[in-house]
């Protein structure tokens, strides 16, 4: 029983930095309808922006974090702008494609530009452990978990209950008369794209704590999962997206627990077979029928 | 005194002239229909004037309080901002948000955007609050939607969805409204509202109102001039007296060869 609490601990901390990132993934998918493969390397970004403020000028966890999802922030307006927007009215493939070039891009760019080698995250936070009935958490894991919530509970109140958010949320629905009552789609699309990316910046920061090491490909793996959490959760629903990463966690970290580390990638994608064939629209997402 | 004029505007998809050298005017406060058969192009004329289809060729001039604007090669948003609202001939209302939210995403560019004093909650933010606020109530009792307020737009009857597509075409403070076919699929009870509801956007709201129809007892009781598009081209303009005994428009109608 201990080791199974154990592992839902470890299974949260992990879920919460997939959530963090699928929340990017599904928020764009539902405005823009774009798989924006580029969005692991933004949280790759977002890690490496935290090891650099932190190393080079000695910030507090704090900053860094808020001064990564700034940055993030940025660099997906700025992607968006560049890639994505003069693609918008081409084929939805184009810009798929143009994504993983995006992708690449970023993940390459860096090793060319500052090595590929993998570097050790400065601990800013001394780890401290506190024991419960034989099941260990560390005060890292607590933040993780904490900042991703207060992080879901924002984007939530952004999303629901801000003018910026209704706006979201109406192109989403209907891009065309959206811009038929005076919003400008490329503002609001911009202002997801930020959304999102500095969810998956401070995720970048979160893990980069926890588990003590970043490199360039780091956002490859954890930007498919994340993915994988988004359809799972019900890809353009929001609430699914945190249900989904949180799932996904889990998963990885009793899959591991049971002895099966070396298959735990391939769980998570048995997963989004299984849920393709049997719950295509994922947990929460409605099954929208194609009009004929 | 002209507010939109309209000057040899034509579309062509292809081959097909969907809508061929037209020339129309809407003078301000006028209601004017815009009769013809099926696959007339009427509705691609509203497309072309409201932004959606880019236009082949021709002018289209909005008269502003800052002189006269060409509306050809502006973006949707551009053109609602200027004063062009629209309802759809499918409805097309953000169904998943509520009535509220579906007008009040209409009124975005009616006010200032501060993102960071909405989420810090700074004083900016409960001044904008307490201004969109006031027209939303207003645009909900006007229009009887105040006890639906807070449902989803997509679950109400159909009859209802109408009257929340034209409140919010009505939220973008408009000059000029373009209804397509808001009669279609209404029931005689339903289409007697919508037609007090026409009324109310020109004498409550000032509006000048552009109604595309089928409904003849409708279109010959509300416009004041009517024009007549078939096969693209503009071919009869004129009261509704005058329409009925235009041998051009029921030619059109009967198919050709009828002599009346």
């Amino acid at each position: 029983m201990q080791t199974f609490f154990q592992q839902v601990i470890n299974g949260l901390s992990l879920g919460s930095i997939y959530a963090l990132l699928a929340l990017g993934y599904t928020m764009v998918y539902g405005i823009i309808k774009l798989i924006n493969f580029a969005h692991g390397d933004i949280y790759m970004i977002g890690a490496f922006w935290g090891y650099y403020v932190i190393n080079q000028y000695h910030v507090d966890f704090g900053v860094a974090l808020v001064s990564a999802m700034a940055v993030s922030a940025i660099l997906g307006m700025v992607i968006e702008y560049l890639a994505y927007r003069p693609l918008r009215h081409s084929p939805r493939i184009t810009a798929l494609i143009t994504a993983i070039g995006v992708s690449y891009f970023l993940e390459n760019g860096m090793s060319f530009l500052f090595g590929a080698n993998t570097r050790n995250f400065p601990q800013v936070i001394g780890q401290a452990r506190y024991t419960f009935f034989g099941v260990t958490i560390t005060n890292i894991q607590l933040l993780i978990v904490a900042v991703a919530l207060v992080l879901m509970v924002g984007l939530q109140l952004i999303v629901q209950h801000t003018r910026m958010g209704t706006a979201m949320r109406a192109v989403a629905v209907d891009q065309e008369a959206a811009e038929l009552v005076g919003i400008d789609p490329n503002h609001i699309i911009s202002f997801t794209f930020g959304l999102g990316s500095a969810l998956a910046g401070a995720a970048g920061v979160l893990i980069g704590l926890y588990y003590n090491s970043i490199d360039p490909l780091m956002g490859m793996v954890p930007g498919i999962k994340a993915f994988v959490a988004a359809v799972v959760g019900g890809i353009g629903s929001i609430p699914g997206a945190a249900i989904g990463g949180f799932l996904i966690g889990l998963l990885e970290t009793f899959v591991q627990a049971i002895g099966l580390s070396a298959y735990k990638d391939a769980a998570v994608y048995i997963v989004l077979i299984i849920i393709l064939i049997v719950l295509p629209a994922g947990l929460l997402g409605k099954n929208v029928k194609e009009k004929v | 005194m002209a507010l939109l004029t309209v000057t040899k505007l034509s579309k062509q998809f292809g081959g097909l002239d969907a809508v061929a050298d037209v020339d129309m005017h809407v003078d301000a406060g006028e209601l004017v229909a815009l009769i013809g058969p099926n696959g007339a192009g009427k509705t691609t004329l509203f497309n072309l004037l409201t932004g959606v289809t880019p236009a082949t060729s021709g002018k289209v001039t909005l008269t502003t309080a800052s002189g006269k604007v060409a509306l050809l090669g502006k973006r949707p948003s551009d053109i609602a901002k200027l004063g062009l609202a629209r309802t759809f001939q499918n409805i097309r209302l953000f169904s998943k948000l509520s009535v509220r939210d579906n007008l009040q995403a209409a009124m975005t560019h009616r006010y200032h955007e501060n993102f960071f004093a909405e989420i810090l909650r700074l004083p900016a933010y409960y001044k904008k609050e307490a201004l969109v606020g006031g027209w939303t109530d207003a645009l909900l009792r006007e229009f009887d939607l105040t006890a639906v307020a807070d449902l989803d737009a997509g679950n109400l009857p159909y009859g209802t969805q109408r009257r929340v597509e034209i409140a919010r075409a009505a939220a973008t403070a408009p000059r000029i409204i373009f209804l397509d076919e808001p009669a279609a699929g209404m029931n005689p009870e339903e289409t007697a509202g919508l037609r007090e509801l026409i009324e109310k956007l020109r004498t409550d709201f000032q509006l000048t109102v552009v109604l595309i129809e089928h409904d003849m007892s409708l279109v010959m009781n509300l416009a004041e001039r009517i024009y007549v598009l078939d096969h693209g081209k503009m071919i009869a303009e004129g009261t509704p007296a005058q329409i009925q005994k235009d041998p051009a428009v029921i030619a059109a109608y009967l198919g050709g060869g009828v002599h009346a």
